[in-house]
């Protein structure tokens, strides 16, 4: 009995997505007369153009969403890299009567975060949400620069009628010293708008980013392999999750803003539900969760990266938490 | 009363606990039992017992969520109750269709692996409910942890009956697709 076997499956979501849907309702319930409102104001803005759009956008954005994502509040420290980092990019190319703009932009060396708006041609049957596909990153001489993309934010969204997209990217080791601040200038290029798997339209849209020239460097935590645990799910029970460990070595740690990046050995071959959960906690005692992890199943060498809820700065880390009570101080 | 000061009476074996929680969640966990259950006095009768399970399992539970503790707990002894009532003649408030709705995320006449370990399934339905953008995560939880009707959630979200029932088909192709794609169907 498949529906049977999903039905149980469902009671064991995680209660902070089963609260998110029910508060979410709630919030939406109250929105009536501030979704008008709302709507006056996005046309208010459009009326007002590029002037109106860059007191809206940029750094105090990424603030909000990080600040939801992560859901605590951002410290000083956080907002002020947010500030520093952000750069407002308000480019709009359209093709095939869509319009994309890119119009904010969050990089270090390694990561990139890029904040789209698509507008679809007008008169369109809309779709709840589009994605931006098919991306290239291209140096100054027209040569690709491999990266990985996080699947955390793959899918856009729609906020007051208005649709979105953020791509974030990891630049991979093989990318030949390439880093997003020292690529000049630095071309983002989208070949298709889809909507669930139907491409809606095909570009190209093409961005140059001009990003600041200096970001905040790589940590690594580790001088020496540092033996510890990894974490699996062993049941589901009425009292929560019981979790069980396996060793496991962490061969390097390096932190950046926006991910961390892990490479451990295992001891045994890793399978589905089995991991490194990893958290970041500053100095105040504010926790950043890490999202998607990146890596693979199957092996016993995993390299993989997490993306963090929040940017975070090295010099306000206390020490990285990871599965069993292990933890790895910040080196000072 | 803030949730952390209701826990704390629980923990306390404080009675006031009981009556606290009812104020604040009784409402809730009887909108979820009567989505499951057609018969009032059967919804009712889960909250009721919802409370006792509660105090039952607090102390050693301390949940952060505990709208989401107190709902699992209805949640389960709902659907418990309906299988025990209903199931034979599948009659009776969401489940039904809801099990109809959710058998369409495997290929037709073949089903997870039945030692498939129901830990994997949960992470798998986890990790995809993760990757939703929060507007078609909260009307899939909606419809299949609440199991709330379509009319409901259309009302509570301001969205039209159709506009839900084709959210949730898509979110439906897109876990039978996430499923295949882990090598669970």
């Amino acid at each position: 009995m498949v529906g049977e076997k999903l039905l149980e499956a469902f009671a064991w979501v995680d209660p902070a997505l089963v609260d998110d849907a029910r508060t979410a309702a709630e919030r939406r319930g109250g929105m009536g007369r501030r979704a008008l409102a709302i709507a006056l104001a996005a046309a208010l803005v459009l009326a007002l153009g590029t002037a109106a759009y860059g007191y809206f956008s940029g750094a105090d954005w990424f603030k909000d969403w990080f600040q939801n994502r992560g859901r605590e509040p951002l410290t000083q420290g956080q907002e002020a890299y947010i500030e520093d980092a952000a750069v407002d990019v308000g480019q709009s190319v359209t093709a095939g009567g869509w319009t994309v703009t890119a119009q904010t932009a969050l990089a270090d060396n390694y990561d990139l975060c890029v904040k789209t708006r698509i507008d679809p041609p007008a008169g369109a049957d809309t779709a709840d949400n589009y994605m931006l596909e098919d991306a290239v990153l291209l140096n100054g001489d027209g040569k690709e620069i491999r990266f990985s993309r996080s699947t955390g934010d793959v899918r856009g969204f729609q906020e007051a009628g208005v649709f979105y997209c953020i791509w974030s990217l990891s630049v991979e080791p093989g990318s030949g010293g390439a880093t997003f601040l020292n690529v000049r200038p630095l071309t983002l290029e989208f070949g298709k708008i889809k909507t669930d798997n139907e491409t809606v339209a095909e570009g190209p849209w093409r961005f140059e980013l001009d990003l600041p020239a200096e970001g905040t460097k790589a940590v690594e935590l580790l001088d020496e392999p540092f033996p510890c645990k990894g974490r699996t799910v062993e049941d589901y029970t009425e009292a929560g999750v019981v979790e069980s460990y396996y060793d496991i070595t962490l061969l390097s740690l390096q932190v950046r803003p926006l991910r961390i990046q892990a490479q451990y050995r295992s001891e045994r071959e890793e399978k589905f539900g089995d991991g490194l959960t990893i958290s970041v906690v500053l100095k105040d005692g504010t926790v950043v969760p890490t999202g998607t992890r990146g890596g693979s199943f199957g092996s016993h060498l995993t390299d993989c990266s997490f993306e963090l809820a929040a940017p975070v700065l090295p010099e306000e880390i206390a020490y990285i938490q990871l599965p069993a009570g292990y933890t790895v101080p910040m080196p000072q | 009363m803030k949730d952390g000061q209701i826990v704390d009476l629980y923990w306390a074996r404080d009675e006031r606990a009981l009556a606290e929680t009812e104020a604040k969640y009784g409402g809730y966990c009887l909108a979820i039992a009567r989505n499951i259950l057609s018969d009032g006095a059967d919804a009712e009768e889960c909250v009721n017992d919802t409370w006792l399970g509660a105090w039952n399992a607090m102390p050693d539970a301390r949940p952060n969520a505990l709208a989401a503790f107190l709902g699992k707990i209805t949640r389960r002894l709902a659907l418990d109750r309906w299988r025990a009532k209903y199931a034979a003649k599948r009659g009776g408030g969401e489940v039904p269709l809801v099990l109809d709705e959710l058998a369409e995320c495997a290929p037709a006449g073949e089903g997870p692996e039945e030692a498939l370990a129901a830990r994997v399934l949960a992470e798998a339905v986890n990790a995809f409910l993760r990757s939703l953008p929060p507007v078609e995560m909260g009307v899939f939880l909606r419809r299949y942890w609440y199991l709330e009707s379509v009319k409901d959630t259309a009302q509570r979200l301001g969205f039209s009956q159709s506009k839900v029932k084709s959210m949730l088909a898509r979110t439906r192709r897109k876990l039978k697709d996430y499923l295949e794609k882990e090598g669970l169907l």
